[in-house]
C-alpha cells in the first residue's frame, strides 16, 4: 500500500509539470462525450482531472476509463491509440515509431507512448509474429510495468504480461500478474482476473482444484452487467475445462455446448476457446473424431485467434496421427511451427 | 477440358443463385461456414463425420438438419473430383446418389429440391464420364469396353432426363416474370436476371449431357455423328437464346464450334470460332480463359482442315498468343495446349518443305522450342512433347541420357510402354486384316518396348521416392507387375501385384494387380510337377479369395470367382463351387462361362460317380441331385451364351462341349424331345456345329460322342430315319478313321450306347417312370431290329442280343415271373443267340474260336429269364453232353431248375440233387462236392451250398406239417454245418467277389435261409 502511495505521489509530480494545459480528455466507458480538463493526478487505480480549472479534482476510476488523450500529445499517438482500439497493432506501432523527439514530451505522454509501444509489440508477438518474439515483447512490457506502477495502464500491463507468460507456458509466473489484477478494487476486474488466473492454474495440473475454485467464484458472483455476464460465460468455459481435466468429460461437453449456444457470434475469442475446450474434453474421453471436429472448428473458423489456433493445431497434429492421417498431421505441425514457432504449443510438438 | 470442369461452377452457381435464402440461417453453430471450410481444406471425410454429428447435435440449427443429406451429397461429389482412386471415386458418387435420394424423399417440399435433382443428375453425369474414361483406358478387351460404354450411356441418359426436367422447371420459373419490368424495380430485375441465368445454366447442363453421350459411341460411327450433331444444335440453340450478352451463351458457342470440328465440318467450326474470338474480351479473367479455350479449338481445327491443313494460320495465331501471354497463363492447361499445337503446326509445316529450305529449319526450331516448353510441365501433352522434342533433335532412344530421378525414369518407362502398346495394337489390327508384312518388325518393337519399360520402371523404383506420392509409385508398380507377367517373370509379378493389391487396395489398378498375381501363380502351377503343386494351388486360392472378397463389384471379382469355382470342382467341393458361382453377378459377362464350367464339372462328376462300384457309389437321391444341378447350370449357361451367338463362329469350344452334355442329359431323361431341340437348334445345335465344321467338333472323339447321343436320342423319340442317319454317320466316321479294327470300334461304341441305355432305363425304373421305360424300350427295339436286318457281323449281332438282354433287365421287376415286356425282350435275346449259334454251325468263321459255348450259355440264360425253362434246359443239357465237367454250365443248369422250382416245387430237388433223368446235370450238391474245398474255388463252393440251402428252404415252404418241419430243419442243418466248418465266414475270411459279388451273395443267402428257417421252426 505504501508503495502505491509513493507511486501515486510520483505520478502526481510528473503530471504537475504540465500545469496550465486545458484540454486533456478522459473518455469514460458508456458515456458519449469525454471529460475534458486538466489531468492533475494519476495512480494505478484512478485519474484525477480538474474540469473547471478551479483546482477541484474529480477522480475517475481506471475501470471506467476507456482512453485518455493529452492535450500536447503528438497526433501520431492519437492515431496509434485508435489503431490499438481497432486491433490494428502493426499500424499503431508504425504511428508510434514516427513520433519525433519522444523524450521531449510531457512525462505522462512519454509513458503512454512507452505503454502503447510495448502493448503493440506484445499483441503482435502473441499473434505469432516472426519478427517480434513473445519473450522480447514481454521484457519490454515488464520494463514499463516496473517503472510505471502509478500509471493508469498499470493493471492492464499486468494483464497483458500475464497473457504473455501464459503464451510462453510460464503459467506459474503469470499467476503473479493476474493476482495483481485480482487485487484491483473493482468486481469486474476481479472477475476477469479470476478467469485469467483460473486458466493459468488449470494449465498446471497440480493446481486444478484451485482453478476450479477461481471459476466457481466468478460463477457465484451476483454482479450485474454485460461485462460481468461475459466473465461468467468465460468462467463457465473455464469450469468446463476443469471438468474435462478431472475426468468429467460428459459434463464438460454439455457445459461447453451451453457456452457456445449463449456466446455472442462476434466473440470469436470465446468461441475459439470453447471449441478447444470441447476438443480437449472429447479427447480426454477418448472420442477422437469428435475431438478432431472440435479443434477443426478453431482451425477453420477461428484461426485469427492466435493462441487458440496454436493449441488447436497442436492437438490436430496428434489426433491426425492417431487416425493414420499422416499427411494432415504433418501439415498441422508445419503450420504450427511456421506461424507460432515461439508458442509453447510449437515447443511441445518438438519444434 | 475446362469447359466441363466448369460444369461444377454451373451447378454451384445455380445452387447459389437459384436458392438464395434457401440455405438455413444459423444462430448458434456456424454449420455452413464450417462445412465449407472443411471442404475447401479437402477434409471431406471430416465433413461427412460432421454432418452425421449434426444429425443429433443440440447445436445444429433445425433448418440445417433438414439439409444434412443434401450437404452430404455435395461433399461426396466434391470429394469424387479430387481423388485419383477409381474405387474411391465410384464409392463417393454412389454415396452421393444415396444421400440425394434420401433428401429428396424426406424433404420433398424443400426449396433445395430442384438443386438436389440437378445434383443427382450430375452424379450420373460424372459417373458416366468415369465409365467412358475407364472404357478408353488401355488394356480393356472389346467386351469390357462395350460393357463400360453401355453403362456410361445409361448413366448419361439418366442425367440427360434429369437435366431436361430441370431445364423445364427453370424455363417456367423464368417465364413467370413479366416481359417489361421498370428500371426502378431493382429487386424484380435482379430476380428475373437470376432466373434467366439459372435457365441458361440448365440448358448448358442439358447440352453437356447430349455431348457426353456422343463419347459413348465409336468415333466416326453413325451414332456418334448423330449425337454430336444433336449436341451442336443444342448448343447452338442456347447461343441463339442468350447470345453474347451472357458468358453461358458464349460458352455454348464455343462448344458448338467444337462439335462441328468433331464432325469434320472444319469450315463451319472455323466460322463459329473466329466469330467467337472477336466477341470475347480479354477481361475479366473468366472471358480470357474462354478466349484461350477458343484459340485451342481454333488451332486444332486448323490442323484438321482437308485437304491441306492451315499450318501457317495456326502458327501465326499461336505464336502471337504466346508472345502476348500473361504471366502464369502460359503454363496453365490452355497455355500448354496452345504451345503444343503451335509446335505441331510448325513441325508438320516444316515436313512439307524441303530439308534445306530455311523456312523448314526455322519452323523445326520453333517447334522444338514449344515442345521443350510443354515437356517441362506435368500434363496431358508432356510425354508426347518430350518425344517430339527428341525426334526433332535427332536423338535416338539409345543415345538418350539415362534418367537421374524417379520422374524421369518413370516417364521413360511410360514412353517405352506406349511404344510396346502401339506395336501390339497395330500387329493385332493387321493380323485381323490378314496383313503380315509388318509382323516381324512389330514383334521386335513390342519386345524392345517391353524390355525398356521394365528397365526404366525398375530404375524409377530404385531412386529416392520419399517425396513421391503413393499413387505415382503404385502406377509404376502396376505397370511393372504387368510387364513382369508378360515377360515371364512370374514370381516378381506375383510379389509386386500382391503388394499393391494388399497395401493399396483403393488405388487404381489394385484389383488388376491382384488378378495378375493370381494369374502368375496359375501359370506357375501349370509348369510345376503334377505331384508338387500344393504351394501354387494355395497361392492361387488365397489371391482369388482376396480379390473376390475385396472388390466384389469389380469385373476382376468374376475372374477370381471362376478360379475359385475351378478349384472347388477339383476338390470335389460342389456345394462350395455353387456358392462361388452365386457370387458372380447375374449380369456379369463371366457368369455364363462360370455356369458352363460348373455345370460341365458337375455332369462329369455325376457320370464318374454313377460308374463307381456299388459300395462307393453315392445314394440315388444324391445322384439325382447331381444330375439335376448339372442340367440346371448347363441350361442357364448355355441360355446366356446363346444370346450373344450370331454365328457358329461365336460358339466357344467350351460351349460346344456343354451343348453335347445337354443333349446327353436330355437324351437319358424323360424328355428326349428336348435333346432333339438341342441337337437341331438353328444357332448352336449340336448337329449344326458339326455340319458347319466348328473347331470343337473336328475331333473324331467329339463327333463319335455326338452321333452316339444323336442315335440314342432319335431312338428314344422314335425317329427311325434320323436314327439310321446317325448310325450311318457313326459307321462312316469310325471307318474313315483308318482304324484297322473299325468294326470292333463301332461295336464297342454301340455297346457303350447300350450300357447308357441300360443306365437310363435303370434310372427311370428307380424313378418309377414305367411309361417312359416302355417308350424308350419300344424305340430301341425298333432300332435293334433294323440293326439285325442290316448286319451279319458277329459283333454287331452279339451287341443286339446283349442289348435285348439289357432291355429285359431294365424292365425286370426282380420277381420270379418277369413282366410280359421283359420276358419278350429276353425271348428276343434268346432268338438272337439262337440265330448266332445257327450261323456258327453253318459258318465256322462266323464267330471267334470258342465262342459257341458262351453263346449257348447266354441263350440258356435268356430263356431262363424269359421263363422258358424247358428250352433253357435243352440247351444246357446239350452243352453238358459235350462237356459234363463245365462248372459254369452245371451252375447255369442248377439255376434253371431252381428258377423252375417256383412253378414246380419238385424241381427244387432237381436243383439240389441233379436231374434224375439227365445224369449229366449234377445239381448244387454234386457241384459243391466236385469243387471241394480248394481255396481258389471256395466262392463257387459257397454259391452251390448256399443255393442248395435256399432250394431246401423254398421246397420246405411248399410242404406242410412234419414234412415241412423236417425240410426246414434240414435247411437249418445245411447252414449250421457250413458255419461250423467255416466259423469266420462273412467276418474275417474274405469271400472273393466278382462284379456281382457272388461270394457275398452266398453269405447273405446262408444268413437268410438260417434266419427264415429258424423263424418258421419257432412258429411251429
Amino acid at each position: 500500500m505504501k508503495k502505491q502511495c509513493l507511486a501515486a505521489l510520483a505520478a502526481l509530480c510528473l503530471i504537475s509539470s504540465g500545469m496550465g494545459r486545458a484540454a486533456d480528455q478522459i473518455r469514460v466507458r458508456s458515456e458519449a462525450t469525454a471529460i475534458r480538463g486538466q489531468i492533475m493526478e494519476m495512480a494505478f487505480d484512478k485519474v484525477g482531472i480538474d474540469r473547471t480549472g478551479t483546482g477541484v479534482v474529480e477522480q475517475i476510476a481506471v475501470n471506467k476509463i476507456a482512453s485518455i488523450s493529452f492535450d500536447d500529445e503528438p497526433t501520431e499517438l492519437g492515431s496509434a491509440r485508435k489503431n490499438v482500439a481497432d486491433g490494428r497493432y502493426e499500424d499503431a506501432l508504425t504511428s508510434l515509431g514516427e513520433i519525433p523527439a519522444v523524450n521531449t514530451l510531457r512525462v505522462v505522454v512519454q509513458q503512454d507512448v512507452q505503454f502503447y509501444t510495448a502493448l503493440c509489440r506484445a499483441k503482435i508477438a502473441l499473434a505469432g509474429s516472426e519478427t517480434i518474439s513473445v519473450t522480447d515483447a514481454g521484457k519490454e512490457l515488464y520494463t514499463f510495468l516496473m517503472a510505471n506502477k502509478g500509471n493508469y495502464h498499470y493493471l492492464e500491463a499486468n494483464e497483458v504480461l500475464g497473457d504473455m507468460l501464459v503464451a510462453t507456458g510460464k503459467y506459474d509466473q503469470a499467476e503473479t500478474y493476474y493476482r495483481v489484477l485480482q487485487s484491483a478494487p473493482w468486481d469486474d476486474y476481479k472477475m476477469r482476473a479470476s478467469v485469467l488466473l483460473g486458466r493459468a492454474l488449470l494449465a498446471q495440473p497440480e493446481k486444478a482444484t484451485e482453478a476450479g475454485r477461481q471459476f466457481q467464484m466468478v460463477l457465484d458472483s451476483t454482479i450485474q452487467g454485460k461485462e460481468a455476464d461475459a466473465q461468467r460465460l468465460a468462467a463457465r468455459l473455464g469450469k468446463a475445462a476443469f471438468l474435462a481435466l478431472t475426468d468429467q468429460a460428459d459434463q464438460a461437453v454439455a457445459l461447453v455446448q451451453q457456452v457456445i449456444a449463449d456466446a455472442s457470434p462476434e466473440n470469436t475469442s470465446l468461441h475459439a476457446q470453447a471449441y478447444n475446450t470441447l476438443g480437449n474434453a472429447h479427447r480426454k474421453a477418448g472420442r477422437t473424431k469428435e475431438a478432431l471436429l472440435a479443434f477443426l472448428h478453431v482451425h477453420v473458423l477461428f484461426h485469427g485467434e492466435a493462441e487458440a489456433h496454436a493449441e488447436a493445431l497442436f492437438n490436430l497434429a496428434e489426433l491426425w496421427k492417431a487416425v493414420n492421417k499422416q499427411e494432415r498431421a504433418v501439415a498441422a505441425r508445419q503450420i504450427l511451427k511456421s506461424r507460432y514457432g515461439s508458442s509453447p504449443w510449437a515447443q511441445r510438438s518438438g519444434g | 477440358m475446362k469447359v466441363f470442369k466448369s460444369l461444377q461452377v454451373l451447378i454451384a452457381g445455380m445452387v447459389v443463385m437459384g436458392t438464395l435464402g434457401a440455405r438455413p440461417a444459423e444462430a448458434v453453430e456456424r454449420a455452413s461456414d464450417f462445412l465449407d471450410g472443411l471442404r475447401k481444406q479437402g477434409y471431406f471425410d471430416m465433413a461427412i463425420d460432421y454432418l452425421e454429428q449434426m444429425r443429433t447435435s443440440p447445436l445444429a440449427p433445425p433448418e440445417f438438419k433438414k439439409t444434412i443429406d443434401y450437404e452430404a451429397g455435395i461433399t461426396l461429389v466434391a470429394e469424387s473430383r479430387t481423388t485419383r482412386s477409381a474405387t474411391t471415386r465410384e464409392k463417393c458418387l454412389d454415396g452421393a446418389r444415396e444421400h440425394f435420394k434420401t433428401f429428396l424423399t424426406a424433404q420433398a417440399n424443400h426449396p433445395l429440391v430442384p438443386d438436389a435433382n440437378i445434383q443427382l443428375a450430375n452424379v450420373h453425369f460424372e459417373w458416366g464420364k468415369i465409365s467412358v474414361a475407364q472404357a478408353n483406358a488401355p488394356g480393356k478387351t472389346a467386351q469390357e469396353k462395350k460393357d463400360l460404354l453401355d453403362t456410361a450411356r445409361k448413366l448419361l441418359e439418366d442425367a440427360h432426363k434429369a437435366f431436361v426436367a430441370a431445364e423445364d422447371l427453370m424455363h417456367k420459373k423464368s417465364n413467370k416474370f413479366p416481359k417489361e419490368i421498370p428500371d426502378s424495380d431493382k429487386k424484380a430485375l435482379e430476380e428475373r436476371g437470376a432466373a434467366r441465368a439459372d435457365w441458361m445454366r440448365s440448358q448448358l447442363l442439358l447440352a453437356a449431357a447430349v455431348y457426353e453421350l456422343s463419347t459413348t459411341y465409336e468415333p466416326g460411327s453413325t451414332q456418334h455423328k448423330e449425337q454430336v450433331t444433336k449436341a451442336a444444335k443444342t448448343y447452338g440453340d442456347v447461343y441463339k437464346l442468350f447470345g453474347s450478352s451472357r458468358q453461358g451463351g458464349l460458352r455454348a458457342r464455343l462448344m458448338e464450334g467444337r462439335c462441328f470440328k468433331e464432325l469434320g465440318d472444319t469450315a463451319k467450326a472455323l466460322e463459329i470460332l473466329t466469330n467467337l474470338t472477336t466477341l470475347l474480351p480479354d477481361e475479366p479473367e473468366v472471358f480470357r480463359i474462354l478466349k484461350n479455350q477458343t484459340l485451342v479449338q481454333t488451332l486444332e481445327t486448323l490442323l484438321l482442315v482437308k485437304p491441306k491443313p492451315k499450318y501457317a494460320e495456326a502458327i501465326t495465331l499461336g505464336t502471337k498468343w504466346i508472345k502476348d501471354a500473361r504471366g502464369a497463363e502460359e503454363s496453365d492447361i490452355e497455355g500448354l495446349q496452345i504451345h503444343f499445337l503451335t509446335g505441331r503446326a510448325a513441325y508438320e509445316f516444316a515436313k512439307t518443305l524441303k530439308d534445306d529450305d530455311p523456312k523448314s529449319q526455322e519452323n523445326r526450331r520453333a517447334a522444338k522450342k514449344d515442345f521443350a516448353y510443354v515437356g517441362r510441365f506435368d500434363g496431358k501433352y508432356q510425354q508426347e512433347a518430350k518425344a517430339l522434342e527428341l525426334e526433332l533433335a535427332g536423338v535416338k532412344d539409345e543415345e538418350r541420357k539415362e534418367p537421374k530421378n524417379f520422374v524421369d525414369a518413370r516417364d521413360r518407362g511410360k514412353q517405352a510402354w506406349e511404344k510396346m502398346r502401339v506395336a501390339d495394337l497395330q500387329d493385332k489390327a493387321e493380323a485381323a486384316e490378314g496383313k503380315t508384312e509388318n509382323h516381324e518388325r512389330l514383334v521386335k518393337q513390342k519386345a524392345e518396348g517391353l524390355a525398356d519399360a521394365k528397365k526404366y520402371y525398375r530404375m524409377a523404383m530404385g531412386f529416392d521416392t520419399s517425396d513421391v506420392l503413393a499413387d505415382d509409385l503404385n502406377e509404376v508398380r502396376y505397370h511393372l507387375c504387368y510387364l513382369y507377367y508378360l515377360g515371364g517373370d512370374l514370381y516378381e509379378a506375383a510379389v509386386t501385384g500382391e503388394f499393391v493389391a494388399k497395401n493399396y487396395p483403393e488405388t487404381l489398378g489394385a484389383a488388376a494387380c491382384g488378378i495378375i498375381a493370381m494369374a502368375s501363380y496359375q501359370t506357375l502351377y501349370a509348369g510345376a510337377p503334377k505331384n508338387d503343386r500344393q504351394f501354387e494351388t494355395d497361392q492361387v486360392y488365397r489371391l482369388a479369395k482376396y480379390v473376390a472378397d475385396r472388390w466384389p463389384a469389380r469385373p476382376q471379382a468374376a475372374d477370381a470367382l471362376i478360379v475359385l469355382v475351378n478349384i472347388a470342382i477339383q476338390r470335389n467341393e460342389y456345394a462350395q463351387a455353387m456358392q462361388y458361382l452365386a457370387k458372380i453377378p447375374e449380369d456379369s459377362r463371366r457368369r455364363a462361362e462360370a455356369e458352363l464350367k460348373t455345370g460341365a464339372a458337375c455332369w462329369k462328376a455325376y457320370v464318374d460317380a454313377y460308374h463307381l462300384p456299388e459300395q462307393q457309389r453315392p445314394n440315388q437321391a444324391t445322384l439325382l441331385e447331381m444330375r439335376k444341378t448339372s442340367r440346371q447350370l448347363l441350361e442357364q449357361g448355355i441360355g446366356r451364351s446363346r444370346e450373344e451367338v450370331k454365328s457358329t463362329a461365336d460358339v466357344s469350344n467350351a460351349l460346344a462341349g456343354c451343348i453335347l452334355y445337354m443333349v446327353q442329359i436330355y437324351s437319358g431323361s424323360d424328355e428326349p424331345e428336348k435333346a432333339v431341340e438341342w441337337m437341331d437348334d438353328e444357332k448352336i445345335g449340336l448337329l449344326k456345329l458339326i455340319a458347319d465344321g466348328h473347331e470343337a467338333t473336328k475331333a473324331q472323339a467329339f463327333r463319335i460322342q455326338a452321333y452316339k447321343v444323336a442315335l440314342r436320342t432319335y431312338v428314344a423319340v422314335g425317329d427311325i430315319e434320323k436314327a439310321k442317319t446317325s448310325l450311318d454317320q457313326l459307321q462312316e466316321l469310325v471307318s474313315a478313321g483308318g482304324d484297322a479294327e473299325a468294326a470292333k470300334t463301332l461295336t464297342n461304341i454301340l455297346i457303350s450306347l447300350a450300357q447308357d441305355l441300360e443306365q437310363s432305363l435303370a434310372e427311370l425304373g428307380t424313378e418309377g417312370k414305367q411309361e417312359e421305360i416302355k417308350k424308350l424300350s419300344a424305340g430301341f427295339e425298333m432300332f435293334l431290329s433294323e440293326i439285325t436286318k442290316r448286319s451279319d457281323d458277329f459283333q454287331t449281332m452279339l451287341w443286339v442280343a446283349t442289348t435285348f438282354t439289357g432291355l429285359g433287365s431294365g424292365l425286370s421287376t426282380g420277381q420270379t415271373r418277369q413282366s410280359a415286356e421283359a420276358a419278350r425282350y429276353f425271348s428276343l435275346a434268346a432268338e438272337a443267340y439262337q440265330e448266332m449259334i445257327g450261323r456258327c454251325e453253318k459258318d465256322p468263321n462266323f464267330a471267334p474260336a470258342g465262342a459257341l459255348p458262351a453263346l449257348q450259355m447266354r441263350m440258356a440264360g435268356s430263356h431262363r429269364q424269359a421263363g422258358h425253362f424247358k428250352e433253357a434246359m435243352a440247351v444246357l443239357r446239350t452243352a453238358l453232353e459235350e462237356k459234363e465237367r463245365a462248372i459254369a454250365t452245371q451252375i447255369a443248369a442248377a439255376e434253371v431248375y431252381q428258377a423252375w422250382g417256383k412253378e414246380k416245387p419238385d424241381y427244387y430237388l432237381f436243383a439240389i440233387q441233379g436231374s434224375p433223368t439227365y445224369r449229366q446235370v449234377w445239381g448244387w450238391g454234386k457241384i459243391a462236392k466236385v469243387i471241394g474245398t480248394r481255396p481258389e474255388y471256395r466262392h463257387i463252393y459257397h454259391q452251390a451250398r448256399s443255393n442248395l440251402a435256399e432250394c431246401r428252404l423254398q421246397h420246405a415252404l411248399t410242404l406242410t406239417g412234419d414234412q415241412r418241419t423236417e425240410k426246414l430243419e434240414q435247411a437249418q442243418r445245411d447252414v449250421t454245418a457250413i458255419q461250423q466248418l467255416y466259423p469266420k465266414l462273412g467276418k474275417e475270411e474274405s469271400i472273393p467277389e466278382d462284379g456281382k459279388a457272388t461270394g457275398l451273395e452266398a453269405f447273405r443267402r446262408y444268413e437268410s435261409v438260417l434266419t427264415k428257417a429258424s423263424e418258421l421252426l419257432k412258429k411251429k
